[in-house]
């Protein structure tokens, strides 16, 4: 009852909030200097009555509230436009391209919270032990590397002197698509992006763990004689988890934003690739639907977390 | 004793998970050919193109349907006009009737047969729904309102006698006329006359074309696949197809070329010529494109901010341009002369006219040697004896495809060197959107002194003039091409006379035009772009050089001369170069006895890495790939990955020893000291 009131009032804040960030996103795309346009004026065979007939073609000549107007009731009855540069609707050049994000995203976060919460386990175990420092330099020393020079460093090492994993791309060029094929395109990318994340959540949960060890219960549970060992599995663990799952909702929500550094370096054909090739062509459509995804993205991920710590923490009701 | 233990266990995690990897090597090969099969070629491009670019009233990048339809008349690397789908051509003395007579019994890349009816239907397409590429054949269009473009050919402007011969019948004389309608590629009637071509493009599975490949999938921004087109005129070609495969980077594009996921980079910037010439088996060629570096001068007297403009004075002008020592400029940007090609204000070098390059010897050279105390003593009469302030603004991704490390210090140097005169420039770049949007889009006055832009040319020659400087094609207004605002009457006049004069008188005009360029300066002409690319050696017969003016050349590939490139593995390579492109080779030899050639093509060799402008024999040693080579050096990288893992492994460990002294204390991470 309390939770179905909670919900119901969440949802209609995450509706006005949608709503304010698609008005937003109008407004800066529309104040980024130049448009769709000027990629023509490249071309100088292309007279400047050409140019006009594009814009009229693209929509472009209505007045700014008029094409407002178009967008916001296209974006909730789910008319998202054509793309300028695809001639295509938006949804559907969109929808092309979720599976390769998802087929990165998905395994390469998984990875990142496994082995994070394991590095982190395993140095509050110990705190303070040559293997916990000893983890959290390595987290630290690939946290602190830029995604896409990680990128080109194992590029060069695993595809230049290696000769062992392919260098761009989903698939290869022909008799690709098979499950080992899209896997050893997908080794390089997913470590990268694993690696450089690993210490969001290692060091979160190592520093909760901790925290959490010091807590009165767990004395109370180790006056009542049980095992260090049940202790923080059982005890320590379920409420030291609290603030990995903030950080992993704060991560699906990126799910769909893919790595734009990343996939680029990568070619990997996914949506942080689009976005990219979007904004440079100034494909109006294209980035206002992405966002509008993102957005939505987002705020339902948050929606979501909110909701999953109710049940993890009972002091959280939803009153 | 067990934490050593784990992290024991960790780093050899580590060097296990390195081993199985080092071990495999020898399953990828080196070759792309290898894996895509080995009559395929796989191109890699750091610009995708977008879908429209398939669509033919849409595209904008041209070379992938210069690839799929063929024109009716060409060029060879010379200038020379040569027969493609049209095996003759005339023109009247009145230069108001052009005839075409195709090759007889010609076919799409369906069988279906290709006729005068095709190319009928082609200028009819364009004229009505194409806003982009309506308005290069103007002279046989008339106004109607009912069209996309507002256009639509004149009555009986095209008539179509029989099944081979086409008759164009213009209102008014067109010196570009036979370029462009000979350049422009012909589309199937039987394929996109029942197509809405506005509201969706071609369905690429059932594409149909006359070219040498035609398109049957694209992962947009991705990779596009062609196949071979059988029923190609010239003969089915060699390659069973051919695959462009994108990169965001050159540098990943580069890393593919090296590792032999892709066969041939278009476009390597120069300053990694060296290290990709280095890779056994790559090919690197050199060739003049059509790109035109230059710097435009806002002529206006007051900027948008109302501040005085200096340049707008032809006495400042000079005086930037004398005080610049352009080669010099140049050859510390680029590193080396080979890959730039002076311009000298002069519009092309050779031009074009009817089938052979001419010279234009009425410019001093070097139009303006470099003379500091001259260009001082300018100033001084220009009023301005300290000197000024003026912006430059320069595409932040780099001029033409330079790159940005080379145009930044292009751009410095300038700076560097007008700074001896008293003058200030301010550097601004700017994202290509912004730079189009700032140069191009905004209302005049504009807000700069100078721009660094660049003007693609027709090897014709008529695009720079009547452009770049005269109020003809797009005024200096908003969108318009002509950014400076250069505006003389007498100026435009010339241009105007030029586009409406076809013969021999054509020459003269030209070089009135380069003249009055060179003495009024609206723009000061840097240098031509030189493409650079790089292919293995498994392939040959590679054509560079120019295309027809519709952009059938992609920087300075022949796209339609793939035709002729085949697949030769790397045990025939001795053979390999002599006859790789015989066009080039004889035209470089030729055209060398003119001091500005537009062919200066090269080879260069990963042994040799001397240029030379005749054939260069690519060498076995470097042929034998690597499939060798990589076996011989198996041992080592997998000594470097233990090594690299080996010094993650030591840096982490010392970071960890470093921190031991706090046990128990606030640590790194400890976010909770019980107090």
């Amino acid at each position: 009852m309390a939770l179905g009131r909670y919900l119901l009032k969440r949802c209609i804040v995450a509706l006005l909030l949608i709503f304010l960030v698609a008005s937003l996103n109008f407004v800066i795309v529309h104040l980024t200097p130049g448009g769709p346009q000027t990629i023509f004026l490249l071309n100088p065979h292309i007279s400047p009555q050409g140019r006009q007939l594009i814009l009229k073609q693209f929509g472009l000549d209505k007045p700014l509230y008029v094409q407002y107007e178009i967008y916001i009731v296209g974006m909730f009855t789910g008319n998202w436009g054509t793309s300028y540069f695809y001639n295509e609707p938006a949804f559907s050049v969109i929808a092309q391209r979720v599976p390769a994000t998802l087929l990165l995203m998905v395994p390469s976060l998984i990875l990142t919270i496994l082995i994070g919460v394991l590095f982190g386990v395993i140095g509050a175990r110990k705190p303070f032990s040559f293997v916990d420092r000893f983890l959290s330099s390595l987290a630290f020393f690939f946290y602190a590397m830029p995604a896409f020079w990680l990128g080109f460093v194992l590029l060069t090492f695993f595809v230049l002197y290696l000769h062992v994993l392919p260098a761009a791309g989903m698939t290869s060029t022909t008799g690709g698509g098979s499950v080992t094929d899209i896997l050893s395109h997908l080794l390089l990318p997913m470590a990268s992006l694993t690696l450089v994340n690993l210490a969001n959540f290692s060091l979160l949960m190592r520093s909760s763990l901790m925290e959490v060890m010091d807590q009165n219960y767990i004395t109370t549970a180790r006056g009542k004689g049980l095992s260090e060992r049940l202790i923080f599995f059982r005890h320590a663990m379920r409420n030291a988890m609290l603030p990995t799952v903030t950080m992993t909702g704060l991560f699906v929500g990126f799910l769909l934003t893919g790595a734009i550094l990343t996939e680029s370096v990568f070619t990997w054909p996914g949506l942080g690739l689009l976005t990219f090739n979007s904004i440079e062509t100034r494909d109006y459509p294209i980035i206002l639907s992405l966002f509008f995804m993102f957005s939505i993205m987002i705020i339902t991920a948050n929606l979501v977390t909110d909701v999953i710590y109710g049940f993890l923490d009972p002091r959280i009701s939803f009153d | 004793v067990r934490d050593k233990l784990v992290a024991l266990m960790v780093a050899l995690l580590f060097v296990v998970a390195a081993v199985p990897l080092g071990s495999q090597h020898s399953q990828i090969s080196h070759s792309a050919a290898t894996t895509a099969g080995s009559n395929v070629l796989v191109i890699g491009d750091t610009t995708a193109p977008d879908t429209t670019d398939l669509n033919p009233i849409k595209i904008i990048t041209t070379y992938y349907m210069a690839e799929t339809y063929s024109s009716m008349i060409g060029w060879d690397s010379q200038g020379n006009l040569v027969p493609l789908l049209a095996q003759s051509w005339s023109v009247s003395a009145s230069g108001l009737n052009y005839t075409f007579n195709l090759r007889p019994n010609l076919e799409w890349s369906d069988g279906q047969p290709l006729n005068s009816s095709d190319v009928a239907f082609t200028f009819n397409l364009i004229t009505e729904q194409s806003p982009l590429w309506y308005y290069l054949f103007s002279a046989i269009q008339v106004p109607n309102s009912s069209t996309v473009t507002g256009e639509s050919l004149a009555p009986g402007s095209i008539t179509t006698p029989n099944a081979t011969q086409i008759d164009f019948n213009l209102l008014t004389p067109a010196s570009t006329f036979l370029i462009y309608a000979g350049g422009q590629p012909i589309y199937p009637e039987h394929y996109y006359a029942s197509q809405n071509l506005t509201a969706n493009n071609p369905n690429l599975s059932t594409m149909v074309g006359s070219g040498p490949f035609i398109p049957t999938s694209y992962t947009p921004g991705t990779e596009l696949d062609m196949t071979a087109n059988p029923h190609y005129f010239g003969g089915a070609p060699h390659l069973s197809g051919v695959i462009f495969k994108y990169f965001t980077t050159s540098a990943s594009a580069e890393i593919a070329l090296e590792s032999g996921a892709i066969d041939l980079l278009q476009g390597v910037p120069p300053p990694d010529v060296s290290t990709v010439a280095k890779t056994p088996g790559i090919v690197i060629g050199t060739e003049e494109d059509q790109s035109n570096i230059y710097l435009i001068f806002n002529m206006y007297p007051e900027l948008a901010d109302n501040t005085t403009n200096p340049v707008s004075n032809i006495l400042v002008r000079e005086a930037i341009a004398y005080a610049l020592d352009l080669p010099g400029i140049l050859n510390a940007s680029f590193g080396s002369s080979q890959y730039y090609k002076l311009a000298n204000q002069i519009e092309v070098p050779n031009m074009y006219y009817n089938g052979g390059p001419i010279q234009n010897t009425t410019i001093p050279n070097p139009a303006y040697p470099q003379n500091v105390t001259y260009a001082e003593s300018l100033l001084k009469l220009a009023g301005y004896p300290n000197g000024f302030t003026l912006s430059l603004i320069y595409p932040s991704g780099g001029i033409a495809s330079a790159g940005t490390a080379v145009t930044l210090k292009m751009v410095q140097l300038m700076q560097s060197e007008l700074s001896q005169l008293g003058i200030t420039l301010n550097l601004i770049s700017d994202d290509s959107t912004d730079y189009n949007n700032v140069v191009f889009n905004a209302n005049p006055p504009k807000t700069w002194n100078l721009v660094l832009s660049v003007i693609s040319e027709s090897p014709d020659g008529d695009v720079a003039p009547f452009y770049m400087v005269s109020s003809l094609g797009g005024n200096s207004g908003a969108g318009g091409f002509n950014a400076g605002g250069y505006n003389v009457t007498a100026f435009n006049n010339l241009v105007l006379e030029e586009e409406n004069t076809t013969g021999a008188g054509r020459v003269a005009l030209f070089q009135q035009i380069d003249g009055y360029i060179y003495q009024q300066l609206p723009v000061l002409e840097i240098y031509y772009e030189i493409q650079i690319v790089a292919w293995s050696n498994q392939f040959q017969g590679f054509e560079l050089g120019l295309g027809n003016p519709w952009h059938d050349y992609w920087g300075s590939l022949k796209m339609q001369s793939l035709a002729n490139v085949s697949y030769v593995g790397s045990a025939t390579s001795t053979t390999s170069s002599s006859s790789s492109s015989p066009s080039t080779t004889s035209s470089s030899s030729s055209s060398m006895t003119t001091s500005s050639s537009m062919v200066t093509s090269s080879l260069v060799t990963s042994t040799s890495t001397s240029t030379s402008m005749t054939t260069s024999v690519v060498t076995s040693t470097s042929s034998i790939t690597s499939t060798s080579s990589t076996t011989s050096s198996s041992s080592s990288t997998l000594l470097i990955a233990g090594a690299i893992v080996v010094v993650i492994i030591v840096i982490a460990a010392v970071a960890a020893l470093m921190m031991r002294r706090r046990p128990g204390g606030s640590g790194p991470a400890a976010s909770n000291p019980t107090t």
